[in-house]
């Protein structure tokens, strides 16, 4: 809004009275776009504690029992300015405990380590527990090097030497345990800072996970037409950073038939992630019974053309199983070549095709092969085949298709979990992709 | 254990530029990459050939790369084309159907 001399005029397209051009206006972000409100610790302080010393006047709390001592403290101290020390002085630990307690507002402690009620390194860690933000100088009688080592050790910022001329000492050991307390809060704090906005990426993460895996397809919703139909379903899903640009489903097609796909978006991570929701919810809208693999692919892919970033894509697998005729039909764009096992043999479906996204008009085929009873269809995400074996070089499909030989030969049949168990061992964990491995098996008794 | 990203090498033959890439193109890459075609598209080259015969691998970011790098020079008329993929590479461009899309010398 511009004001021109009281009166109110508007430059918004949306407000009567300006000859209208249609347009969106999108209004800037009020925020940096990330907040740590949601459950945060009401103990930070929202904005990190001053460096004290640049106050004008620091009080000190002085707590020492010998009153020669004590007094060539103050004199020293009187005699500062930028900062005055406006100092408070007791004789025993359990008064300057008291005067903590009694919400006293001190800057500084000066602390003797020979008091009658206390000695020694006790001394600072009784204080500390009393006052843990306020900076403790400790006072030595003697130059003691080892036992200033572990005052410091203890929880004190600082010492001083008695002997030495405290005019000249004092008033720089002071400032300086403030300045170190200062950056040692702040360092707490930050980490403390980190360690909240950690914990809420991860809930955040987690919850993300738990709604992908609420994705997939669940044993109490197509078990009863997996059984009617003879089919067993073996899958494994595992993002590589906690979600992840995989998924696989399942789709009724009613009567003898059941479709299964297999999707795998660039990258992972959240981003990926992103787009599989996209994806599934694409499919939910689109796909049909009626339609052939290829011809839904087709609707799948122009449909998410204009929804990816640049260079982005999914590769996807999608096929449906006739369990009366005893076929498979399937098409695909661009994903990793399923295995087909029948009578014991293993071997790679034809995969070619665009990935979805990657043409303005993509066309797939349909391929169709026999699917008796007995016969397995592995389909997996290229996290396996790209998979670096312990010497470097990649597990392949070389590697799969020999590691399902192998296991066909040792067990009689291509079960997903022995495939895992076969493909883990021979490659470098853990994994840097989404992993999805889905097994499909028609049962050697199929009911229908 | 290979070493991450690329490594290319540049060879100048007046419009035509040749880009031998060496390495693996993947999402270790993207950077590296991104900067390498922000060179390409102010190169005033008429041509620009990748050199795939040193990739050992390419991953599906990869491949968005290689389309990503096929736009930008397009942009700027500059023609891509990529030479001698390795069987593991050519497999992935023939899977994804990239062949039918990039000229590509074997």
């Amino acid at each position: 809004m511009k004001r021109t001399g009281g009166a109110v005029q508007t430059d918004s397209a949306l407000s009567p009275g300006t000859p209208g051009i249609g347009r969106l206006i999108r209004l800037p972000s009020r925020t940096a776009g990330w907040l740590d409100s949601p459950g945060a610790d009401p103990g930070l302080p929202s904005v990190l504690p001053p460096l004290r010393p640049n106050r004008d006047s620091l009080a000190v709390l002085l707590v020492e029992d010998e009153p020669g001592d004590a007094r060539l403290v103050q004199i020293a101290l009187m005699g500062c300015r930028q900062p005055a020390f406006a100092v408070t002085h007791v004789s025993s630990l359990t008064e300057a405990i008291a005067l903590v307690a009694s919400g006293a507002s001190l800057d500084v402690v000066l602390l003797d380590l020979s008091l009658p009620d206390s000695t020694g390194l006790g001394t600072v860690a009784r204080m500390k527990d009393a006052a843990p933000r306020i900076p403790i100088v400790i006072m030595t009688g003697m130059d003691d090097q080892r036992l200033a080592a572990a005052a410091l050790e203890a929880g004190a910022q600082d010492y001083l030497v008695k002997s030495d001329d405290p005019e000249r000492t004092v008033g720089r050991a002071i400032r300086y345990a403030i300045t170190r307390m200062a950056s040692q809060i702040e360092r707490e704090t930050l980490l403390r800072r980190i360690a909240q906005q950690q914990r809420t990426l991860m809930a955040e993460i987690d919850a993300a996970r738990a709604m992908q895996f609420d994705l997939l397809p669940r044993p109490e919703r197509i078990d009863s037409r997996l059984s009617a139909l003879g089919l067993e379903v073996e899958s494994y899903f595992e993002p590589s950073l906690g979600i992840g640009g995989d998924l696989w489903g399942c789709l009724d097609c009613g009567g003898n038939r059941m479709s299964f796909y297999s999707f795998d978006f660039t990258g992972h991570g959240i981003g990926a992630a992103l787009n599989v929701f996209r994806l599934h919810a694409l499919i939910s809208d689109r796909w049909s019974p009626k339609q052939t693999p290829a011809e839904s692919l087709r609707l799948l892919g122009i449909a998410l053309r204009g929804l990816l970033g640049r260079g982005h894509f999914a590769t996807m697998f999608l096929c449906t199983i006739d369990c009366v005729r005893g076929e498979i039909e399937w098409a695909s764009a661009g994903a990793p070549a399923p295995l087909l096992i029948t009578d014991g043999a293993v071997r790679f479906l034809d995969a070619q095709g665009v990935p979805l996204g990657l043409s303005a008009d993509p066309h797939y085929r349909d391929h169709c092969e026999p699917f008796p009873p007995g016969a397995a269809l592995m389909i997996y995400s290229d996290a396996i085949t790209d998979a670096p074996k312990e010497q470097g070089d990649l597990f392949g499909e070389a590697g799969l298709i020999t590691l399902a030989e192998e296991t066909i030969a040792r067990t009689g049949r291509a079960s997903i979990a022995d495939l895992i168990d076969g493909f883990q061992s021979r490659v470098r964990m853990p994994l840097e992709d989404d992993m999805t491995a889905l097994g499909i098996r028609r049962l050697a008794e199929s009911p229908p | 254990m290979e070493k991450r990203g690329i490594q290319y090498r540049l060879a100048d033959d007046g419009d035509h530029l040749t880009v031998a890439l060496e390495g693996r193109l993947d999402f270790a890459a993207e950077r590296q990459f991104q900067e390498l075609l922000a060179d390409l598209v102010v190169s005033r080259k008429r041509r620009v050939t990748f050199d795939l015969s040193g990739l050992s691998h390419i991953d599906s970011v990869g491949l968005g790369l290689l389309y990503i790098a096929r736009e930008d020079l397009g942009k700027v008329n500059i023609a891509l084309a990529l030479l001698r993929p390795r069987e593991t590479v050519l497999r992935m461009l023939e899977l994804t159907e990239t062949t039918k899309i990039f000229a590509i010398t074997r």
